[in-house]
């Protein structure tokens, strides 16, 4: 009888229903999108290892990045010696795709693979035909770059050509990637006699360790899976955060959208009451709805996030490869459990948001055909209480805990009692704006809104939350954009910087290029990983560039002195705070010739990299590891000199691989771009938050619409007409808005403070300049959520316009 | 069209309502319910007539015709000259803000607003605004001027109606039309309502149509009719 009475009520109401659903299935889809999208970035640690050897393969390398091939004949020589898997790798970009290219050995590289068909690889790699050198794909890659099997793919920069002579299903580990015969790779790039790394199996540990000598690094999968996670972990968390702020935002969707049911079904509740009906079956009756249109939302919601993780990864593939190095798989890998978990967490959340509406409905007294819910509002004193309460405990959270998790923890306690004063403060808003236009239709619509401020006070809270987390990020993006921006411009001091299009520069062709005419000085910066996970950046700068580092800790006069005579080292921001380190502290390095042991001189800011660096001279650095090749030079030139005129004269000197050239306005262009590019995810979760807040507001203006439905017909029979009643209730959803926006500006300004001033550092290591925030986002946001607000108040004005008059003047309809 | 009427331009010799075979019928499923059949009735100005009849008779639908809220399915009618079922919706609307007080059983007093502000609803409606003493005045007519201020939910029963009662007078209608005033009242609340309303109308000089069930509350006014199966017949 009780399934019966709900499916008629469904049937009669698709709309409602299609809406509850709507809600539940988009809170549910941006917590599945996010969920997966974390999976990527995970799974983005170096997979290529463990697709080709195993999962606990392990990995030989060069500080330097590149293995000398004679090196690995020695290696493979020596009695003992395992079966190693040289590789070669390197990045490419295709059709502005970030992809890798990976050379391996067609016999020893690939055993464990097969392409479609189960047809070996190696006849695939071996194919040149056309004098085109092939590559193995796998099936999500080229579904990515939009070709398929004998398509022929051009690297953007070199204008080179592969053709796809296989395609490998089922390993995402190779996504991205693409799969060549060593030797052609090693001509192809340029790259003869080298390789990127050796491959090992994990049996083989005890005989690598003492065999590789002092120049090679071990490093095993275990040690690569935790440097990898750990390279992606600030921004996993923020993504996290967002996808829990979405989820907030979703179950005030929930709450709405099931309270405006709750509502339809007053007088039935009070009839069923009034017939005998327990609490405890009516309980029954509304938990066991909840949990119906819950679990079917969910689903949508679990269907839609796996679509929406897809497009999220597409987003944020290009800033992982560019920011991290890493290359995310092509497409999410979900699990049942995932699926499973989210789907039940939504469940219990849904019914667990859903219990003050239920008490509503459970205390219709029996055969009252009541009017309206009287929904409790917290009296001004409580909800003070507990917004201090909240806000002092997140506050002491963050001041007590110095991790990224209470830093986010906080902020969410911070928000929550900022959020809990939202209506009060929002309503008395709507008091004030009524009060000054009381005579006018926007003043009269206002004032109908008192009544409905338990109804409508979720909505409220909901948007405002939206609208302060679009604004304040906004503001956050911005001026850490012009950070950057700054950071950048101060940096880079030569004219023009020269590197080789995936390869360093030797020696010679440093030499080449400085004692070219035109060119007064250079320098030229390398950047390698120690076997301890350090990242060490080696300088070669002339006097004038030292003014491109801007200390945040130390003195520079000393610093430059110390650092300049390699008696002390330069720490970059991010390791300063991840390590804890301060001026004068003693940094220990790992060298062939044993841990290095140097004070630090300087803290300067940099944003090249969140796991922060040590930075030394080049001189001390070639003299640890023999290492004379360079990434990049930077040129200073002679007046009258410009880098076009140079660029030209470099483009025909022999540097023996593709030389590209860029001014330092250039690599500002390209640093914002990839800036952007990092933060579109953000913007695109910040909009579906939004969305979700007015899918609240559409449901929190219908529930009140019906409640009000008396008083609508009342007003059209004494006068109103359909036309001021649609301009009623729409400018009601336009001052809605206009409230949530007043309220949202302070709550955003306090997200941008903590998001620059908390969050960036403890996520990233970095911080950002002190200043006021820019103003841009809000006069983005106001507009939009504005006209947003304002069209989401149509439909309910429809539907309450078209209601009929006389039905609904008599109480209780 | 409607909001040009001068009421001094009716004739007062005139009906102020004129109905002539009202017929409205209502579909329920594949049947069809007539609960108005061919109608014919005249209240002339500043009359109060009295309908009665069983609950379903059809008393309530000819109060929404009369008012413009609902459209006959034949017939017309004449209120103050003006065809009221030949006007779109929104000239019966405005029409019946300025020519027509509605008095409801259940009071329908907005709940957000004040009692003062409910009775000048109807002025920001017109497009008239009442004047403040005006309010009062009539506040103090009606035995509610100290509650001007209070809030639906702070008043009873009978205050609540007293305020719809001012409500419907506060812009000097033609005509009053109310559906079951005193419905939901106790007797004594019943019969303060009812000596308030005929004063009130009768000191206006508008018609009053009087939808009831009540004999005594029909007592009080000049004329009695009776509906019965959608047939008007003298009470």
């Amino acid at each position: 009888m009780l399934a019966r009475l709900s499916r008629a009520f469904f049937h009669r109401h698709p709309a409602q229903v299609l809406l509850a659903l709507t809600g539940i299935a988009a809170g549910v889809a941006v917590v599945t999108g996010v969920a997966l999208l974390r999976g990527a970035l995970v799974e983005s640690l170096d997979a290529v290892s463990a697709e080709l050897v195993g999962d606990q393969a392990l990995v030989v390398r060069h500080p330097s990045g590149r293995v000398d091939v004679s090196e690995y004949a020695r290696l493979a020589r020596q009695p003992g010696a395992p079966d190693f898997v040289p590789v070669l790798r390197a990045p490419v970009r295709i059709d502005g795709q970030r992809l890798e290219v990976v050379g391996v050995d067609p016999f020893s590289g690939i055993r464990t693979l097969t392409g479609t068909g189960g047809a070996g690889l190696s006849t695939a790699l071996f194919d040149e035909s056309g004098g085109i050198p092939s590559a193995v794909v796998s099936a999500s890659t080229l579904a990515l770059l939009g070709g398929g099997l004998d398509s022929v793919l051009t690297l953007d920069e070199s204008g080179r050509q592969v053709r796809v002579t296989a395609v490998i299903r089922g390993r995402p580990g190779l996504d991205r990637r693409l799969l060549m015969d060593i030797s052609r790779a090693q001509t192809m790039l340029g790259e003869r006699g080298w390789v990127s790394e050796l491959l090992a199996p994990p049996q083989s540990e005890s005989w690598l360790r003492s065999n590789l000598g002092e120049e090679l690094l071990l490093v095993t999968a275990s040690s690569q899976r935790a440097s990898a996670q750990q390279l992606t972990a600030g921004m996993r968390a923020n993504l996290t955060a967002m996808s829990l702020l979405a989820l907030a935002t979703g179950l005030f969707v929930v709450y709405s959208v099931l309270s405006f049911l709750m509502v339809q079904r007053r007088r039935t509740f009070g009839l069923l009451r009034a017939l005998g009906m327990t609490h405890g079956r009516l309980a029954r009756l509304l938990v066991g709805e909840v949990v119906v249109i819950a679990a079917f939302g969910a689903l949508g919601g679990l269907v839609a996030g796996t679509v929406l993780s897809d497009q999220l990864l597409r987003l944020i593939a290009a800033p992982v490869a560019e920011v991290y190095g890493q290359l995310p798989p092509a497409a999410t890998n979900p699990t049942p459990w995932l699926y499973a978990g989210i789907w039940l967490a939504a469940l219990a959340a849904a019914v667990a948001v859903t219990v003050p509406v239920m008490r509503e409905a459970l205390r219709i007294p029996p055969g009252r055909l009541v009017r309206s819910f009287a929904v409790h509002v917290l009296p001004a004193r409580k909800v003070l209480v507990l917004a201090v309460l909240l806000v002092t405990a997140g506050a002491a959270w963050v001041a007590l805990d110095g991790r990224l998790v209470a830093a986010l923890g906080g902020l969410f306690l911070v928000l929550a009692g900022v959020i809990v004063t939202i209506p009060m403060i929002g309503f008395g808003l709507v008091r004030g704006l009524a009060r000054r236009t009381a005579t006018t239709l926007p003043g009269r619509a206002l004032r109908l809104l008192e009544t409905a401020r338990g109804r409508l006070s979720p909505a409220l809270a909901a948007l405002s939350l939206a609208l302060a987390l679009a604004i304040g990020m906004g503001m956050m993006i911005l001026g850490f954009r012009g950070a950057v921006g700054d950071w950048v411009t101060r940096l880079l001091q030569a004219d023009m910087y020269v590197s080789l299009e995936s390869r360093s520069l030797e020696r010679e062709q440093v030499g080449q290029l400085a004692a070219m005419e035109g060119v007064e000085a250079f320098s030229s910066v390398r950047r390698t990983r120690l076997a301890d996970g350090t990242t060490l950046t080696a300088y070669d700068l002339p006097a004038r560039a030292w003014s491109g580092f801007e200390l945040l800790d130390g003195e520079s006069r000393d610093a430059r002195q110390r650092f300049g005579a390699g008696d002390a080292v330069l720490v970059s921001e991010p390791l300063a705070r991840r390590k804890s380190l301060a001026v004068g502290d003693i940094v220990e390095l790992p060298t062939p010739d044993g841990p290095a042991r140097l004070p630090i001189a300087a803290v300067f800011r940099d944003y090249s990299s969140e796991q922060g660096f040590v930075a030394v001279t080049a001189d001390l650095y070639r003299r640890w590891f023999d290492d004379h090749a360079v990434d990049s030079v930077g040129l200073y030139l002679a007046d009258g000199v410009t880098p076009p005129e140079l660029g030209r004269r470099i483009d025909r000197l022999e540097l023996g691989g593709a030389a590209q050239w860029i001014t330092p306005a250039g690599i500002q262009r390209e640093s914002l771009a990839v800036f952007d590019r990092t933060f579109r995810v953000s913007w695109a979760l910040a909009m579906l938050v939004g969305l979700i807040a007015l899918v609240a507001l559409t449901s929190a203006l219908l529930a009140q619409g019906l409640e009000r439905s008396r008083e609508h017909a009342t007003l059209r029979a004494l006068g109103l007409s359909p036309a001021r009643l649609f301009g009623l209730v729409t400018v009601q959803s336009a001052g809605l808005t206009a409230v949530a926006l007043a309220t949202a500006l302070p709550l955003a300004v306090l997200i941008h403070y903590a998001l620059s001033l908390l969050i960036q550092p403890r996520a990233f290591g970095w911080s950002l300049p002190a200043g006021l925030p820019p103003a841009e986002p809000v006069l983005w946001v106001v507009p939009v959520a504005l006209a947003l607000g304002t069209l989401t108040g149509l439909y309910p004005a429809w539907r309450i316009g078209r209601r009929p008059m006389i039905e609904h003047l008599r109480a209780g309809r | 069209m409607a909001d040009d009427y001068d009421d001094e331009r009716h004739d007062e010799r005139q009906p102020i309502l004129r109905a002539r075979g009202v017929t409205r019928t209502y579909h329920d499923g594949s049947q069809d319910i007539c609960v108005l059949d061919s109608v014919d009735l005249d209240i002339s100005a500043g009359e109060k007539l009295a309908i009665t009849g069983e609950s379903g008779s059809g008393k309530s639908t000819f109060l929404h015709l009369a008012a413009g809220m609902d459209l006959p399915d034949a017939g017309t009618i004449e209120l103050l000259g003006e065809h009221v079922n030949r006007l779109d919706e929104p000239e019966r609307t405005r029409f019946r803000a300025r020519h027509i007080g509605l008095v409801f059983q259940d009071y329908n007093l907005i709940e957000s607003l004040s009692a003062g502000e409910n009775i000048e609803l109807v002025g920001w409606l017109t497009g008239k605004p009442a004047r403040i003493d005006d309010i009062r005045r009539l506040a103090g007519e009606l035995g509610i001027a100290e509650l001007l201020d209070r809030r639906p939910d702070q008043l009873s029963g009978g205050q609540q109606q007293r305020v719809a009662i001012a409500r419907a007078l506060i812009h000097e209608p033609s005509l009053v039309l109310a559906d079951e005033p005193t419905g939901s009242l106790d007797q004594a609340s019943a019969e303060q309502v009812m000596q308030v309303l005929s004063e009130s109308v009768d000191a206006r000089g508008c018609a009053l149509v009087l939808v009831t069930h009540s004999e005594t509350a029909a007592a009080r006014c000049d004329r009695r009719v009776r509906l019965r199966a959608g047939k008007l017949e003298a009470a």
